[in-house]
C-alpha cells in the first residue's frame, strides 16, 4: 500500500510523541519512592507518592520476573492533604504538595528472613522499572541468631555533595565487600532547614532512593524536623514520611504513638526515643514506657540492646552536652534507665562530629566527668587494646559505648573534647554496625570510603566490671597537645601580662610568623588582648569590625632540653593557632585554614581560666638561643560579645 | 552584560539563602547573642518569643519567663504564646497564675484541639492547687472537645479520678484510652485502678499474664502483692514483695537512683508495715529531687497507716 511521504512522516512523529507522552507519564507518576517502612518477620510496608489518581497495587514474588502475589488497592491506605483526605484509617498529610496521593501498602503473610522482589502498579501499568533493585528481606523470626548489618546516619539532610559522598561511600563499601544492609537507622536532622515536606523530598528521599527502595529506614526525629512536626500530636511532614510501630508490631511494647518506639531484629532490641519535644523527665510517659519496654526485653531471645535518638548525652562537637537542656536531661534522666537495663550501644546525632566513647557506666553528672565512670579506657579494637568485654546476656551496668554520628553531611565543628570520648573526628561519614552472635563490631566509614574508627564489644565470658579512677585522656598523638594541670614547680619564660607585638584590623602577610618578619608597623601592648568581660589589659576595638588578632614575641632557650619541658599557658575565647619559629605547632578551635582563610571556629569561654598545653611534641621546632612565638587568635564572630587572648610560656623545673 | 549581572546576583542570593541551615547549627550561646543583637536594634514580640524559647532550651527559665511576659503583653492574642506562658507558670509552681492565663487563652482558642489543649492546662493548674473536682471537670471538657485524646491526657485524668476516689470512672476512662492507644503505661495504670477499686480478680488475671513476659518483674510483683493483700492473702503477698525488693536492690544505682525504683522500695516498705524504712526512702526521693506527686502520694499512704 502506497502512503504519501508526508503521511509517513506525520505518523512517525505522532507515534514518537505518543510513546514519549506514555513514558513521560509513567516516569512522572511516582513522585516519591517507592520506599520501605515498618517491617517484621511476616510483613513490610511499601510507600510511594503520585500526583495523579491511580489504581494502586504492589506485586511481589521470589524472583524479579515472577511477581505472582498482589496487594490490591483495597488493602492500600491512601492519604491526601486535609481538604481531600478520605481514608478513616490514617491521618491526612500535613502539607504535601497540592494533588499528592500517598499510598501505604502493608504486605502481610510473608515468610521470615526471606528475600522478595516487588513492583508498584497502576492497574496493569507497571510504575517501577523492571530491575532487581526493588527488593526487601523480612526480619528473621524473633529470637533467631542472625548476623545483622546496620547503617547509621545523622544530620545529613543538606542535599550537598558531602551528604551524597557519604551515601556513595556506603554503596561502594557494600559493593566491594559484597554486603547487603539489613536496616538503615537515622538519628535525626534528615531534612534541613525545618523538615518541610519539600525538604524531605529533596534532601532525603531523592538522595537515598537507591537504598530506601530495598532497606527500611527506622528514623528518630531531630530538632530540625521538630520545627514542623510535633511529637505529642504525631502530626507533620516527619510523621507523614514514616510508618513506625505503635502497637509493638515489630517486637517491643506498644507506645500508642509514633514519636518513640522499639523493634526487634534477630536477637537485637532497638529502642528509639524522642529527645526533642517530649517530656524527658524520669517520671514522664516516655521514660515510664522505656522501663516497661526494657523490663520485657528477655535475655532468652535478645542478646543486644541498641538505643538511639537525636540529642547526645555526651558531646563537645558543635554542641556542648554540659550546657544544653535537652542533652543534660537525656544524660541525667534517660541514661540511668538504659544502663540499669543493660543497654550496649547509644547512637545520637545533633552534634556535627563523630565522637565515640570508651566503655562507660554511670556518668550522669553535669559537667560530665570520666573518673570512676569508665570500665575500659582502651581503644576497643581487638587488634589494638582489645575489644570491650561484657558478660553474656543483658546484665545491668556492665558498660555502654556512646557514638555521636552527626557527621552525615552538614557543616562540622568541634568545641572541645568530652572526657568520656575515645575518638573525636571532624570529618563526614557514617557508622556501620555488624552483629555476629556474641560479637558487635562498629566502624566509622568516612566519605572517602576509609575506615577511620573501629571497635568491638564481646559478650563471651562473665565479666566483673571495675571502674578506672584516672582514665585515658586525649594527648599529643591526636595532633593536639594534652591539656594538663600543672602541679610541679615551674618558672615563666614569658610571664602573664608580658609585652607582645600585636596587629589587628587587617590580615598580615603570610610571613608574619617568621622570626625575621618586619613588625615595625605593629603596635605593642601587654597581654591579655581582647574586649568584653573586663579581663583584658590591652582593650581592642574589634567588636563588629574584625574577628582575628595576631601577636608575636621572642624568647631565649638555653638549651634544647628545655624545649621538652615547655608549656603554653593561655586564656582564650574563642580559638587560636600557635606558631614556633614560623611553623604551625598546634591549633585549638580553628577547624581549617589560617589568617584570612581560617574557618570552622569553635566557641570557647575563657572564664578567666588559663589552660596548659604541653609543647614537648614540638621540640624540633625550637632553637637553642633566640626563638619566636606567634599566635593568631580568632573570634567565633566579629559581633561576639567578647574576645580574649592571654598567653604565657612556662618552663617546668621539676 | 546586564543579564549576566542579574544571573550572578541571583546565584549569590541563592548561595546566601542556603546558609540558614548552617546558621541554625550555631550553639545556643551564639543564637542567644544574635537574638540579643537583633533585639537591641529593634525589639519585637516575635524576637522576644524566640529568645524565650532559647532561654528555655538553656534551662534559664527566669529569663524565658521575662521574655514571654513581654511578648504576650505586646501581643496578648497569640494563643501559642499564652499556652507556653501557662506551661512555664506550671513548671514554676504558680498554679493560680497558670489558671488565669489558661482561662484567658480559652477565649483565643478557635478550634476543638486548641480548646482541648487549653482545658488540659486548666486541669493541670487546678490539680496543682489541690482542686481535684474542678480539675476533673476540665479534663472532661478536654475530652469532649477531642474525644480521641492523648495518652498523657488519659493518664492525668486517671490520676485525678484516683485522688477523688472515683475508681469506677477511672477504670472506664483507662479502658477507653487503651482502645485508642494500646499503650503499656495505660495498661499498668488500669491494673492499679482495678486494685484500688477492689476488682482484684480481674487485676490478678492481667498481672499473671504479664509476669512471665517480664525480665524485671518488681513493679508487677508489687501490684500483685497489693491485690493479694486486698484478698487477705498476706503470706504470698509478702513473698512477692521480698522478691521485688531483691530485684530492685540489684538494679538501683546508689549515686543516681531511678526515682520510680526508689518509690517502689517505699511502697514495699509501706505494704510490709516498715514505716521507718518507708520514711527513709521518701527522704531519699526528696534528696534526689523526685517530683512532688510521687513523694506526696507516699506521704499520704504513710499518714493513713
Amino acid at each position: 500500500m502506497h502512503t504519501h511521504p508526508f503521511t509517513r512522516k506525520f505518523a512517525t512523529i505522532f507515534c514518537l510523541l505518543v510513546l514519549l507522552g506514555h513514558f513521560s507519564t509513567a516516569a512522572e507518576s511516582i513522585k516519591r519512592g517507592p520506599y520501605l517502612q515498618l517491617s517484621t518477620d511476616t510483613s513490610v510496608h511499601v510507600v510511594w507518592r503520585t500526583t495523579a489518581v491511580i489504581t494502586p497495587s504492589v506485586r511481589i514474588g521470589s524472583h524479579p520476573d515472577k511477581l505472582s502475589s498482589t496487594c490490591s488497592c483495597k488493602q492500600i491506605v491512601v492519604r491526601r492533604n486535609k481538604a481531600h483526605h478520605k481514608s478513616p484509617h490514617a491521618l491526612p498529610l500535613f502539607n504535601a504538595p497540592k494533588g499528592t496521593y500517598q499510598y501505604e501498602a502493608k504486605i502481610s503473610e510473608l515468610k521470615p528472613d526471606t528475600r522478595y522482589y516487588y513492583a508498584v502498579y497502576d492497574g496493569d501499568n507497571r510504575l517501577t522499572p523492571a530491575e532487581a533493585g526493588f527488593t526487601f528481606r523480612t526480619h528473621p523470626k524473633p529470637g533467631t541468631n542472625r548476623d545483622t548489618y546496620i547503617w547509621v546516619v545523622g544530620d545529613s539532610g543538606t542535599g550537598n555533595p558531602s551528604q551524597k559522598q557519604v551515601h556513595q561511600a556506603l554503596i561502594n563499601h557494600n559493593k566491594k565487600h559484597k554486603l547487603t544492609l539489613d536496616m538503615y537507622l537515622h538519628v535525626g536532622d534528615m531534612a534541613y532547614g525545618s523538615g518541610k515536606d519539600g525538604e524531605f523530598q529533596k534532601k532525603f528521599f531523592e538522595i537515598y532512593q537507591p537504598t530506601l527502595r530495598n532497606t527500611v529506614c527506622w528514623p528518630s526525629m531531630g530538632n530540625h524536623e521538630g520545627q514542623t512536626s510535633r511529637g505529642k500530636s504525631g502530626v507533620g511532614p516527619y510523621y507523614d514520611a514514616y510508618i513506625t510501630p505503635t502497637k509493638g508490631e515489630a517486637g517491643g511494647v506498644p507506645t500508642g504513638n509514633e514519636s518513640y518506639y522499639s523493634f526487634d531484629y534477630g536477637r537485637t532490641h532497638f529502642v528509639v526515643l524522642n529527645s526533642h519535644d517530649l517530656d524527658r523527665q524520669p517520671t514522664a510517659t516516655m521514660a515510664k514506657w522505656l522501663r516497661e519496654d526494657l523490663a520485657k526485653t528477655s535475655p532468652n531471645r535478645i542478646d543486644w540492646i541498641i538505643a538511639y535518638w537525636h540529642h547526645p548525652p555526651y558531646t563537645k562537637g558543635s554542641h556542648d552536652s554540659d550546657k544544653e537542656q535537652q542533652l543534660i536531661e537525656m544524660r541525667e534522666h534517660i541514661m540511668p534507665i538504659l544502663e540499669s537495663n543493660g543497654v550496649d550501644l547509644v547512637l545520637t546525632g545533633h552534634s556535627h562530629i563523630y565522637e565515640r566513647s570508651m566503655l562507660m557506666d554511670g556518668a550522669y553528672d553535669t559537667p560530665t566527668v570520666a573518673e570512676n565512670k569508665i570500665l575500659d579506657d582502651g581503644d576497643g579494637d581487638e587488634k589494638g587494646d582489645g575489644a570491650y568485654q561484657k558478660s553474656p546476656g543483658l546484665k545491668p551496668n556492665q558498660g555502654t559505648v556512646q557514638i555521636v554520628t552527626g557527621h552525615g553531611g552538614t557543616g562540622l565543628r568541634r568545641k572541645g573534647y568530652s572526657p568520656v570520648m575515645r575518638r573525636s573526628l571532624v570529618e563526614h561519614g557514617s557508622t556501620l554496625i555488624n552483629i555476629k552472635g556474641n560479637e558487635l563490631l562498629v566502624t566509622m566509614l568516612n566519605k572517602n570510603g576509609e575506615i577511620k574508627d573501629k571497635f568491638q564489644i564481646h559478650k563471651k565470658k562473665i565479666v566483673q566490671p571495675t571502674r578506672i579512677a584516672e582514665p585515658w585522656k586525649p594527648n599529643a598523638k591526636n595532633n593536639t597537645p594534652k591539656a594538663v594541670d600543672i602541679t610541679k614547680d615551674a618558672k615563666y619564660i614569658i610571664p602573664k601580662k608580658a609585652v607582645w607585638q600585636y596587629h589587628t584590623g587587617s590580615f598580615p602577610s603570610p610571613a608574619w610568623t617568621e622570626p625575621n618578619f618586619d613588625t615595625s608597623a605593629w603596635k605593642t601592648g601587654k597581654a591579655g588582648f581582647g574586649y568584653g568581660d573586663d579581663d583584658d589589659t590591652t582593650e581592642l576595638k574589634m567588636k563588629n569590625k574584625f574577628a582575628s588578632l595576631y601577636i608575636r614575641r621572642n624568647f631565649d632557650l638555653t638549651n634544647l632540653a628545655e624545649a621538652r619541658k615547655l608549656l603554653l599557658s593561655i586564656s582564650y575565647d574563642d580559638a587560636f593557632i600557635m606558631y614556633i619559629n614560623g611553623k604551625e605547632a598546634f591549633r585549638k578551635g580553628v577547624g581549617k585554614g589560617n589568617g584570612k582563610t581560617a574557618r570552622d571556629i569553635s566557641s570557647h569561654e575563657a572564664n578567666g581560666n588559663f589552660e596548659l598545653f604541653e609543647l614537648s611534641s614540638f621540640t624540633e621546632l625550637f632553637n637553642t638561643g633566640k626563638n619566636t612565638i606567634a599566635i593568631e587568635g580568632h573570634n567565633h564572630s566579629p559581633n561576639s560579645s567578647d574576645f580574649t587572648i592571654h598567653p604565657s610560656l612556662v618552663l617546668q623545673i621539676k | 552584560m546586564r543579564l549576566l549581572s542579574y544571573i550572578i546576583c541571583l546565584a549569590c542570593i541563592l548561595w546566601v539563602l542556603s546558609f540558614p541551615h548552617v546558621c541554625a547549627h550555631q550553639d545556643l550561646r551564639h543564637s542567644l547573642e544574635e537574638l540579643n543583637e537583633h533585639i537591641l536594634e529593634k525589639s519585637t514580640p516575635e524576637l522576644l518569643f524566640q529568645r524565650a524559647q532559647t532561654y528555655k532550651a538553656m534551662g534559664k527559665l527566669n529569663n524565658a519567663f521575662k521574655d514571654l511576659v513581654s511578648a504576650t503583653t505586646a501581643k496578648p492574642n497569640n494563643l501559642a504564646w499564652q499556652l507556653e506562658l501557662c506551661r512555664l507558670e506550671l513548671v514554676s509552681h504558680h498554679p493560680e497564675k497558670a489558671l488565669r492565663i489558661a482561662n484567658f487563652a480559652l477565649k483565643l482558642a478557635k478550634d476543638r484541639l486548641d480548646r482541648a489543649e487549653t482545658h488540659i492546662l486548666r486541669a493541670q493548674a487546678y490539680q496543682a492547687s489541690g482542686k481535684n473536682q474542678p480539675a476533673l471537670h476540665a479534663y472532661q471538657l478536654a475530652f469532649k472537645e477531642s474525644p480521641a485524646g492523648k495518652i498523657d491526657w488519659f493518664l492525668m485524668r486517671s490520676e485525678c479520678q484516683r485522688l477523688l476516689g472515683r475508681h469506677d470512672e477511672q477504670i472506664r476512662g483507662l479502658r477507653s484510652g487503651l482502645k485508642q492507644f494500646p499503650d503499656s503505661i495505660l495498661k499498668a495504670q488500669l491494673v492499679e485502678a482495678l486494685i484500688d477499686g477492689k476488682k482484684n480478680l480481674e487485676a490478678l488475671k492481667i498481672i499473671n499474664n504479664e509476669l512471665p513476659t517480664l525480665r524485671f518483674k518488681s513493679a508487677w510483683l508489687i501490684k500483685r502483692a497489693r491485690a493479694k493483700i486486698n484478698q487477705n492473702d498476706k503470706t504470698t503477698a509478702f513473698e512477692d514483695l521480698y522478691t521485688a525488693l531483691m530485684e530492685i536492690n540489684e538494679r538501683v544505682n546508689p549515686d543516681k537512683p531511678d526515682p520510680l525504683l526508689l518509690a517502689d522500695k517505699a511502697k514495699i516498705s509501706l505494704l510490709t508495715g516498715d514505716m521507718a524504712a518507708a520514711r527513709m526512702h521518701i527522704e531519699q526521693l526528696k534528696k534526689h529531687n523526685a517530683p512532688k506527686w510521687i513523694t506526696h502520694r507516699l506521704e499520704q499512704e504513710l499518714t493513713k497507716k
